[in-house]
């Protein structure tokens, strides 16, 4: 029975606690990526101002566009496959609440403290390639069959350095629990000094921009975006779809945006933690989501800037830096962390 | 076995070792599952097939992690969800990705497809009852910690691990004590995983144990397996 300033919650109050916490863990940051670097910086990278009008410097655009979605018409291709249709945006979505339930956000705030922790994550943020082979299949549309395919190709051939990325980490804090990595990032050394901790970005230099990469091409962000190419595909499998189920694919494609950004905070750069302050005290479980909040859009400005800066990769390209490139180098940082960490 | 697990069924509310919501969750899966197993033959469309194999294998996946092993989960999910489905889905867009039904999909083999799928049936069931022939099931939590420092300076302790202790207040952090496994294994789950040196039981380390003692010949045989299959594919794929 767990227990908040002496008061016993009985379990369905726990489980209304999670799945508030679940929501709130995925849209708040969804939300503010959407704005901070959506609207806001991209408008600045391109010497414009950006949405104005919608209440203060245009922050209460968001609400304008989630309102507008919601009046448009849930329009269904004649030829479309009804139930596959519209099955196909809660399934993307789905893997991205399945991805938060392992983040730790405090010493004794998580959702999930999985022994297998990253491996699950890595596992369940496999299940939306279904879900965007379902949209690009069920809506009897070239454009969306040949988007959803690109997808499907992209999103396997980045899997394996995003998982061979991970690995470095996992042999490094020598477990897969993500709380158990945050707290080997705390109490570890670096050649005796432990001021700041061994927060893995130090030494896991490659595998965190391996990681980036990956997580950016699993992301479908440009310059990764060949299965939403707009020139080509007018919006690849997405291409059909218009009003709310547009809408959760949007929200999909931010939410995880946000989530993986978290994993890689976990992973790479502390999780919750911050250094100068015991990790056992009990104030992270207040100041954890604001500083993991912190890394996140860190990692995500990285993220965002690659995105507004740089332009689309060809399809060649693509499979040549996945296979070429990626996967020898982290083979490479897995031997060479192996060995470090036998000799050391 | 089974009469046990009858006379458990028959009086659940004076039983404390039978888990009500568990076996609801279960059957509510399993329910699941043999709806999509059986519509997943009996649809005419290919793709609609791979997605009910999908929910089946999702199924299998959650009855993993209902038993308490989120490692076999995991991999159900990540092995036959993320690479084998969608090499399916795959395939069939590819080929074929027709709407609506596919009459070529019909088959002549159905009578064939039962009496394996009956057989299959008939020795997993046997094999199942032989291997727990006469095992009681064994209920509540496995032992937690295996193995603890005996020595340890009071300041290295974590917050939680000293506080859990009223034989530590007031002493200095340079004191020098011992933390028995009996003690150990008398704290609260999260407090134990904080205590230094303490080994926890869990289903990756059995896992992980016995694919590399027990298991470690079939293990490298299947890698092999795996690779012999890698170069296959290669020397069919190159053009010359």
């Amino acid at each position: 029975m767990i227990s908040i300033l002496s008061v016993e919650i009985p379990y369905w109050g726990q489980t209304t606690f999670r799945v508030l916490g679940g929501l709130a863990a995925v849209l708040l940051p969804a939300g503010a990526l959407v704005y901070i670097y959506l609207f806001k910086l991209m408008s600045f990278v391109q010497s414009r101002l950006g949405p104005m009008e919608a209440g203060p410097a245009g922050s209460l655009q968001l609400l304008a566009e989630v309102g507008k979605a919601f009046q448009k018409e849930d329009i269904f291709p004649r030829k479309a496959d009804k139930l596959v249709f519209a099955a196909a945006p809660f399934v993307v979505l789905m893997s991205t609440f399945l991805l938060i339930l392992v983040v730790p956000f405090g010493p004794d705030a998580w959702f999930v403290n999985l022994d297998t922790g990253i491996f699950f994550a890595l596992a369940v943020s496999s299940v939306s390639v279904i879900g965007i082979l379902m949209a690009g299949w069920a809506s009897a549309s070239k454009y969306s069959l040949l988007g959803g395919l690109r997808a499907a190709g992209q999103l396997i051939a980045y899997e394996l350095p995003l998982v061979l990325a991970v690995m470095g980490v996992v042999i490094q804090a020598g477990t897969l629990n993500m709380q158990e990595i945050v707290y080997a990032q705390a109490e570890g050394e670096i050649f005796g000094i432990s001021g700041i901790g061994n927060p893995f970005i130090i030494t896991q230099f490659i595998g965190f921009a391996i990681f980036l990469i990956a997580m950016q091409a699993e992301l479908t962000q440009p310059p990764f975006d060949m299965p939403v190419a707009e020139s080509e595909l007018v919006s690849g499998y997405m291409t059909e779809y218009s009003g709310i189920r547009f809408l959760l694919f949007f929200i999909g494609e931010f939410a995880t945006a946000g989530v993986f950004s978290m994993i890689a905070s976990v992973l790479f750069l502390g999780g919750w933690w911050v250094p100068g302050l015991d990790p056992d005290s009990n104030l992270f479980n207040i100041l954890g989501p604001a500083v993991l909040f912190g890394k996140v859009m860190l990692v995500t400005f990285l993220i965002f800037w690659f995105r507004f800066t740089y332009p689309r990769f060809r399809e060649d390209q693509l499979q040549k830096l996945a296979w070429k490139v990626l996967i020898p180098l982290s083979l490479v940082n897995i031997v060479a962390t192996g060995i470090l960490k036998v000799v050391f | 076995m089974i009469a046990a697990l009858v006379a458990q069924a028959a009086n659940p509310l004076t039983s404390s070792e039978f888990d009500i919501p568990e076996n609801i969750a279960f059957a509510i899966i399993a329910g699941l599952m043999l709806f999509s197993a059986i519509k997943m033959v009996t649809t005419g469309n290919v793709m609609h097939a791979a997605l009910y194999l999908v929910i089946v294998l999702a199924g299998v996946s959650a009855l993993f992690i209902l038993l308490g092993s989120d490692f076999v989960g995991a991999t159900q999910i990540m092995v036959y969800i993320g690479a084998i489905i969608v090499l399916f889905l795959f395939g069939i867009m590819l080929t074929r990705a027709q709407m609506g039904d596919d009459d070529s999909v019909e088959s002549e083999r159905r009578t064939m497809g039962a009496i394996v799928g009956l057989l299959l049936m008939v020795v997993m069931g046997y094999a199942l009852v032989d291997g727990f022939r006469n095992e009681e099931l064994v209920f509540g939590e496995p032992e937690q910690v295996r193995y603890v420092v005996t020595e340890v300076a009071l300041g290295d302790l974590p917050t939680p691990v000293r506080d859990a202790f009223d034989r530590f207040d007031g002493l200095p952090d340079s004191t020098m004590v011992e933390l028995s496994e009996a003690e150990v294994e008398g704290l609260p789950i999260e407090v134990a995983r904080r205590v230094p040196g303490a080994e926890l039981f869990g289903n990756n380390k059995e896992i992980a144990d016995s694919i590399f003692s027990q298991y470690i010949v079939a293990f490298e045989a299947v890698s092999v397996l795996l690779l012999a299959a890698l170069i296959g594919a290669v020397v069919v794929a190159r053009k010359e």
